[in-house]
């Protein structure tokens, strides 16, 4: 991931966008939660919702892998295609992971300056 | 033999009218008819008045076929039926006999005869073959009815013909036209469903070039602007002569395909006829002016000067696409910067003529390089065209630029064309027509649609709403970018209402419908769509804030939808701050000049 590029576009110094992506797997694991259970439960149209959320946010944050993976869950769940949906909820999983421990690198080794708290990110305008 | 049976069947008859004592009309009893018959003889004067009156050609016959009187000439001559004439012979039959001969038992006229006469029939009315011995050589249409009267104690017959034969040649002909018809109608069926089926697989094509266009956009660009991107930042860093020369090689190449590949979509869509233009009203000295100042940078460090002029006559505002006229003029503009390599270059704009409605206006761009052969000057605007491979080499381009200048001067109902000297320069113009702007008329367009926001001020271009910051409601279901594009926003000086439903989106617009700027809206979320909160808000009446879609997709269908829900525009996601920025602004500064759907 090319942080520089894409804070650029965005508008984001390099430590609110680490926040933003903090903010973003926050919410990706509750999605890839909550899509793990929809798949056991066959609620497909719960799955689509979530990876579609999940796509959202990697586009904009220019996460190529997570925002590929979660392309394919939407289409699959719209489909109503199950199969191969568990391999692919585990290869998010791990990319999820894999962005974590990115971030918390990156984190370690800048030093965050915080532009915008956490509290702001996650402030009243959530539901 | 043959007398004896016409005898029995007359004394049938006979008894039986007599009986009922009916001196005129026909009787049918258990199925049969009987004649009330009466000496014709003392009416035989009012019977050939009245015979001789109609014009279908009459007799009146006993059943032994002989002709009591006629209404025609027998061919042998003379118009009365005597005695001696028989039937067949005013009907050109032979054997022109008593209808007795066993030829004549086939006779249709025969056998209807002696049908009136054994009382089995009111009448008969039919067509036949003539003659019905031998071949036949005319059509004929045959009325034989029993009379209530007699001669002689025969009873009497009425026969009437008609010759058909013209009629029956031209129902003929009639029906193999139809027939022609019918298989015309159907050859023509079938071309029609050929032509359907062809213009189905020509659609599907269509969708499916479409497609394939919204892929290749995004494909091809997103890693191609990783490798710009890369080579940016290793350019940044510390690296050697040699590598920096090699980097620069990768980053002009790649540079260099991102816009072949901008150029083959434009060129791709116009084609296609997908290309849209936008209609929105603008202003040329800002436009011009901005343009020259993208372009100047491209001239590094020649010694050219780059100037610009626009008359005092042409309109202070016009209604036509800023974005795509920018296009040609950087385009034209781009290759004079290439192309020159000292003295000016210069962007004249003039007023060619001015109607009610519109004005067309003249992009003049003049250079002081390098010059185009006379006769080369006409294919420069062909597609992959350049004057040779080595000035390509030399001077770089994909060869579609002016193409799609061309085209796009169509769609504007205009013209590209050149003049120039090799050696002195060139010039190149552009003609396009556009709409004048009137506030008076913009005014009464919103008039009746409003929701009482006041039309543009002075120029059309109010800025006091950038100054002061806009108030924009943001409908977002995703949670990050929700807060990313309000903190975008909010950095942009804005105030943002953000939320996450249709529903909410609704409420808000109802309650602040007086304060608000501006909408952004997301087309798919879930339960009430983008789409539809449009829709229900125009519904509304609420026609003067503008409405901005953000969407994933970027192709016309999608615009189009979003357009005839009621947007006014659209923005591509993934969400970038120059491109949201820079959309805000441009609809901010319509003020209340706010259309959707033309």
């Amino acid at each position: 991931m090319e942080i520089e590029e894409i804070c650029d576009a965005l508008g984001l110094e390099k430590e609110e966008f680490v926040e933003f992506a903090r903010l973003f797997l926050d919410v990706a694991f509750k999605d890839l939660a909550s899509m793990e259970d929809a798949l056991a439960k066959g609620d497909m149209r719960s799955l689509a919702e979530r990876a579609h959320s999940i796509k959202g946010a990697a586009s904009t944050l220019d996460m190529e892998e997570i925002f590929i993976l979660a392309r394919s869950l939407e289409l699959k769940a719209k489909r109503g295609e199950g199969e191969g949906i568990a391999e692919e909820l585990e290869a998010l999983r791990k990319e999820l992971i894999r962005l974590e421990n990115g971030i918390g690198e990156y984190g370690h080794e800048k030093g965050l300056k915080l532009g915008v708290s956490k509290r702001e990110l996650r402030g009243g305008k959530e539901k | 033999m043959g007398e004896g049976k016409r005898l029995e069947h007359l004394e049938i008859a006979r008894p039986l009218g007599d009986e009922r004592g009916r001196t005129s009309g026909l009787e049918a009893s258990h199925g049969a008819l009987h004649l009330a018959g009466r000496d014709i003889e003392p009416h035989m004067e009012l019977v050939k008045a009245l015979l001789g009156s109609i014009d279908l050609e009459t007799s009146l016959v006993d059943p032994n076929m002989r002709v009591i009187w006629a209404n025609c000439f027998r061919p042998s001559g003379g118009r009365e039926g005597g005695s001696a004439s028989y039937l067949c012979e005013l009907l050109e039959c032979s054997p022109k006999g008593d209808g007795m001969g066993s030829p004549c038992s086939l006779c249709p006229v025969v056998t209807a005869i002696r049908e009136a006469v054994e009382g089995g029939t009111q009448g008969k009315k039919f067509e036949a073959p003539w003659p019905p011995i031998g071949v036949p050589y005319r059509e004929m249409r045959f009325s034989i009815r029993p009379i209530p009267f007699e001669k002689n104690g025969k009873p009497l017959i009425s026969v009437s013909w008609q010759d058909i034969t013209r009629e029956k040649i031209s129902e003929q002909r009639l029906q193999e036209a139809n027939r022609e018809l019918e298989d015309a109608n159907k050859q023509l069926a079938s071309a029609l469903e050929k032509a359907n089926l062809l213009a189905f697989q020509a659609e599907a094509a269509n969708i499916a070039k479409s497609v394939f266009l919204a892929r290749m956009s995004h494909e091809i660009r997103t890693p191609l602007n990783a490798v710009i991107g890369y080579c940016e930042l290793l350019m940044e860093g510390k690296v050697d002569e040699e590598d920096r020369t090699h980097l620069k090689a990768i980053y002009t190449s790649a540079q260099a395909l991102l816009s072949l590949i901008e150029d083959i979509l434009d060129f791709s869509r116009i084609e296609a006829g997908e290309m849209r233009l936008d209609s929105v009203p603008f202003d040329p000295r800002a436009l011009v002016k901005e343009t020259c100042e993208m372009v100047r940078p491209r001239i590094h460090d020649k010694p050219i000067r780059l100037s610009y002029k626009v008359d005092h006559t042409v309109p202070k505002m016009l209604v036509g696409d800023p974005g795509r006229t920018r296009q040609v003029l950087l385009n034209l503009l781009g290759n004079a910067c290439k192309f020159t390599d000292q003295g000016y270059i210069e962007l004249r704009v003039s007023l060619k003529s001015q109607e009610d409605e519109t004005a067309r206006i003249i992009f003049r761009v003049r250079d002081s390089g390098i010059g185009i052969p006379s006769k080369r000057l006409s294919e420069i605007f062909e597609p992959f065209r350049q004057l040779d491979d080595s000035f390509k080499r030399a001077h770089g381009g994909t060869g579609l630029g002016l193409a799609i200048c061309r085209q796009l001067a169509h769609l504007m109902d205009g013209k590209v064309w050149a003049k120039s000297k090799v050696g002195k320069g060139s010039t190149f113009f552009f003609e396009a027509r556009y709409g004048l702007y009137s506030r008076e008329r913009e005014a009464t367009r919103d008039s009746g649609q409003g929701d009482g926001s006041s039309g543009p001020t002075a120029e059309g271009v109010p800025s006091q709403n950038v100054e002061r910051g806009l108030e924009i409601l943001l409908v977002e279901d995703n949670h990050l970018n929700g807060r990313l594009a309000s903190l975008m926003l909010e950095r942009g000086g804005h105030r943002v209402i953000w939320v996450q439903d249709g529903w909410q989106a609704l409420k808000v617009v109802t309650d602040r419908r007086e304060q608000l700027d501006l909408v952004l809206m997301d087309v798919e979320m879930p339960g009430m769509d983008g789409l539809e909160v449009t829709r229900r808000i125009r519904a509304m009446g609420l026609n003067g804030i503008p409405i901005i879609a953000m969407t994933a997709h970027a192709m016309k269908e999608d615009r189009e939808r979003c357009l005839s829900a009621g947007m006014n525009d659209y923005l591509s996601k993934p969400i970038r701050k120059d491109l949201l920025l820079e959309k805000v602004h441009r609809w901010s500064r319509r003020g209340g000049d706010v259309r959707y759907g033309n």
